[in-house]
């Protein structure tokens, strides 16, 4: 933590903002609403640890998100840091995308569930359901190969609620769909909820197993009960898992469960379903088939589930899933995973093989994760094998963009950096011509990179990881079958020591996310932060941009309101902070970033998160090009 | 036990279809013109009295997606019934007819009961698919045909009814009697799975039921 927010020199960026005066708070507290004052201390705990507007990543804050969950006001915020999808976003992206379509049929299918997605919520009106459409759509035509699942429909629309939830919301400026959509991504990129609703439903059965594991030892009455009356798992908990509790709770209750999603990742969702359970237990016990599934159905019980006790059990009951899993969203980690391998090898197998097809890489077994550095450092030699499969797979595919894939220039493709004057050319194709998997690094770029692996403060994240992300997908024939210890991008490492570190498994930020579809994009975080002055413009009127979208939507009345609602810069993350100096030694930034001149610019470095983890890039042109497109190639099983 | 026969029944066909209105119309006798997505799988108890017996019957709903077969699927195996929905005014939706019975047909006996439904048969004005081709269609499959409007409750308890009135007949056939054993006799019945996920696990509910966790 070297880095302060620039208001008050001697502030940690992430502790409360003590220094306010009591008159400051008190005009806080006045200006709640009515219903809002029973939470007038927690309120207020977190308009104390808001700086210029938002919310920094710590693990205090997680905690806190975790424990008592977020008052709405600050819901959306809160969500924003630490799932920090802020990094996806570029002014103009979002627009891009809207004007794909996905294929015909999922189009279609996307309609048919419009009317029936939260028909009684009267704030889900023709308006958001108009935005629903759209955020699927567009989701569905980045990820041709995830599309659009049923569930999916429910997940989009709450978020959808809970963007448009705070009191400065719904204004009409389309900022919520916006935000909705990008959260949505990265929820099911960063968190791979992807593998939840691709073909097969890898994760759902996953997740099912485990709960009927979990079920038939913590709750063997009710199992019992449950087998008696023929009620297996299948008929609620995939309603429950596949809508992540948000079709089956009350609006309040689904955001508090997902205040512990978005700590903990999905794996949290089998907890919730086992804490659902018990709660109903006394209940469940009294009734016969069509009762019980009566009360699995979740209606009308908001006495006995509110969020709030459910997340309150769900965390006593998190002994029984290994704590880092629910810690940064993995679930190899889990004996559990290893049992349901052995008893059902061939949906273990569909596993692995949707996350290569899907997120491009296999998480990392928990043995494969103790040579952290010394892994990676040789795959990042590799890297050039790993980087030029794909792009010669992307040479050599020209039906790129029929397959709904963005165009991609085989000429950029292939050096990795941006060509003489084709950064504007970059942008319009939606590609980054940056480090990414390239097959020629530029030196520079594998040095600073070096510097920034070595560096022990920062084991969470795997630059290797980071950087050349090894799609499967597009592997050439007879290509060598890679299977990457580096996982999908949320999979942080996982040692003994880590038990901290590992929270920002799903700490905001995130490396390069493939859209899985294996001709489409490969979603890169990993712009440096501008060392050029002309980006840092253009990158700051980014900021803006966003903020106006932000401010207008939300938080117009809170305290920092004009800052630009950048997301909790690496900067202020606990051990990151020598990484983030290295990286500003490497883009010749001076390290204060308490001096006036870096507050513009660390907003700026939020706007790309985890760059400065990445060292310098060639590629600060490119600011719109967070995606890389690439082309369709068949998947080569491992 | 109050009923002389209990059957399960499975409802398959497109996503929006309407199977979980013709449900929610015959188990409870109301419609809504905004029903939930369909999430997996659903199931109602419904007793009617056929021909002087009391029929118990276990109604499965299905998800339409095809991505959920993965789960559905195993809820066809046992079943007594299969109601086969497709919504008159979608002719893609009667398109994938054969393909449904297809899938429903590498789980299921070939003897066991399936009905197709047009349903939405109170929109007239929107008909994409005649009743003379549907019912062409049906003869040709060796089943049973009936249109059906959920919203105007037209023909949905007929619909049980006459697929009550069929397995009892067969039931009676068969002799025994027995309970809900689910007709899978020969080995026909449960027939190879190519699909691996029907060979195995999520204990279907069906069938065998006791074993479902």
């Amino acid at each position: 933590m070297g880095s302060g927010c620039g208001c008050v020199s001697q502030h940690q960026v992430g502790e409360p903002r003590q220094f306010l005066q009591e008159s400051t708070r008190k005009d806080f507290v006045r200006k709640l609403e009515k219903h809002e004052l029973k939470d007038k201390k927690l309120l207020l705990e977190y308009f104390l640890l808001e700086h210029e507007g938002q919310f920094v990543d710590t693990d205090a804050f997680r905690e806190l998100v975790r424990r008592r969950g977020v008052p709405e006001r600050f819901r959306w915020k809160a969500w924003r840091a630490l799932t920090g999808w802020s990094a996806l976003y570029k002014p103009g992206e979002y627009e891009r995308i809207m004007k794909k379509t996905p294929e015909h049929k999922t189009a279609d299918a996307i309609d048919k569930d419009l009317d029936r997605t939260f028909p009684g919520v009267e704030e889900f009106d023709e308006a958001m359901k108009q935005d629903l459409a759209q955020v699927l759509r567009g989701f569905a035509s980045l990820f041709p190969k995830v599309g659009y699942c049923q569930g999916m429909n429910f997940v989009a629309g709450f978020l959808l609620l809970a963007a448009s939830g705070s009191p400065e919301g719904r204004d009409g400026s389309g900022a919520a769909a916006k935000d909705a959509f990008f959260l949505l991504v990265q929820m099911m990129v960063k968190y791979r909820a992807n593998l939840l609703f691709c073909e097969g439903l890898p994760l759902l059965k996953l997740h099912t197993f485990q709960f009927r594991v979990l079920l038939q030892k913590l709750f063997p009455d009710v199992h019992l009960h449950f087998v008696e009356n023929q009620i297996t798992a299948e008929l609620y908990l995939t309603k429950w898992i596949l809508t992540m509790f948000t079709q089956t709770l009350p609006y309040p209750s689904a955001a508090r469960i997902w205040d512990l999603i978005v700590c903990d990742g999905l794996q949290a969702l089998v907890l919730v379903a086992l804490a659902t359970v018990k709660l109903l237990k006394p209940r469940l016990l009294r009734e016969e088939t069509e009762g019980i599934l009566e009360l699995l159905s979740l209606k009308g019980l908001e006495d006995v589930l509110s969020g709030g006790e459910i997340v309150k059990h769900a965390l006593a009951l998190q002994p029984h899933l290994p704590s880092q899993c629910q810690l940064n969203g993995a679930f190899r980690c889990s004996n559990l995973y290893a049992e349901w391998e052995r008893s059902y090898p061939d949906d273990a197998a569909d596993f692995t093989k949707a996350e290569l097809e899907i997120c491009g890489a296999r998480e990392e077994s928990p043995l494969e994760q103790t040579e952290v550095v010394e892994v990676d450092n040789s795959s990042e030699m590799e890297g050039t094998d790993g980087g030029s499969l794909q792009l010669e797979a992307v040479a050599a595919a020209p039906e790129a963009e029929s397959s709904g894939a963005e165009e991609i220039r085989p000429g950029q493709a292939e050096t990795g950096e941006p060509q003489d004057g084709s950064p504007l050319e970059a942008q319009e194709h939606g590609m980054s011509p940056g480090p990414v998997a390239s097959p020629h690094p530029s030196p520079h770029v594998v040095a600073a990179e070096a510097k920034v692996e070595v560096n022990p403060s920062m084991p969470a994240r795997k630059p290797a990881a980071l950087r050349v992300y090894a799609a499967p997908a597009l592997r050439p024939a007879g290509g060598k079958p890679q299977v990457r210890t580096a996982g999908c991008p949320p999979m942080p490492k996982r040692t003994a020591s880590q038990g901290v570190i590992g929270v920002s498994g799903l700490q905001s930020g995130g490396p390069l996310l493939s859209n899985g579809n294996g001709d489409g994009f490969i979603w890169e975080y990993s712009k440096e932060c501008g060392s050029d002055p002309a980006a840092e413009v253009r990158r700051d009127e980014a900021g803006h941009h966003r903020w106006e979208n932000g401010a207008t939507g939300r938080g117009g009345n809170m305290k920092a309101a004009g800052s630009p609602p950048a997301p909790a810069p690496d900067t202020r993350r606990r051990g990151h902070s020598n990484a983030d100096a290295e990286t500003r030694q490497a883009s010749s930034e001076p390290p204060d970033a308490h001096s006036p001149i870096s507050t513009s610019r660390r907003n700026l470095e939020a706007d790309c998160l985890v760059a400065d983890e990445r060292g310098e890039g060639p590629d600060d042109e490119t600011l719109e090009g967070q995606f890389v497109a690439q082309s369709s190639h068949s998947l080569d099983p491992p | 036990r109050d009923y002389d026969h209990l059957f399960k029944l499975v409802l398959i066909g497109d996503s929006g279809a309407g199977k979980s209105c013709l449900l929610l119309r015959f188990a409870d006798d109301a419609f809504t013109e905004s029903y939930i997505t369909t999430i997996g799988v659903d199931f109602r108890f419904k007793t009617i009295p056929v021909d002087k017996k009391t029929i118990k019957l276990q109604i499965w709903d299905t998800a339409g997606q095809e991505r959920f077969r993965t789960i559905t699927s195993a809820y066809y195996r046992g079943a007594d019934g299969i109601i086969l929905v497709y919504d008159i005014c979608d002719r893609e939706s009667f398109a994938h007819v054969d393909e449904w019975l297809n899938e429903v047909n590498r789980y299921v006996n070939e003897s066991t009961c399936k009905i197709l439904i047009g349903n939405k048969c109170d929109m007239e004005s929107e008909r994409q698919v005649s009743t003379e081709e549907a019912k062409k269609k049906a003869d040709d499959l060796g089943i049973a045909y009936i249109e059906c409007s959920a919203k105007e409750a037209t023909n949905v308890e007929q619909a049980f009814q006459m697929m009550s009135a069929e397995l009892i007949e067969k039931r009676q056939k068969q002799g025994a009697g027995g309970r809900s054993g689910p007709s899978a006799g020969g080995g026909v019945g449960l027939l190879q799975p190519k699909n691996r996920e029907a060979g195995k696990g999520s204990c279907g509910g069906l069938g065998s039921c006791g074993g479902g966790d």
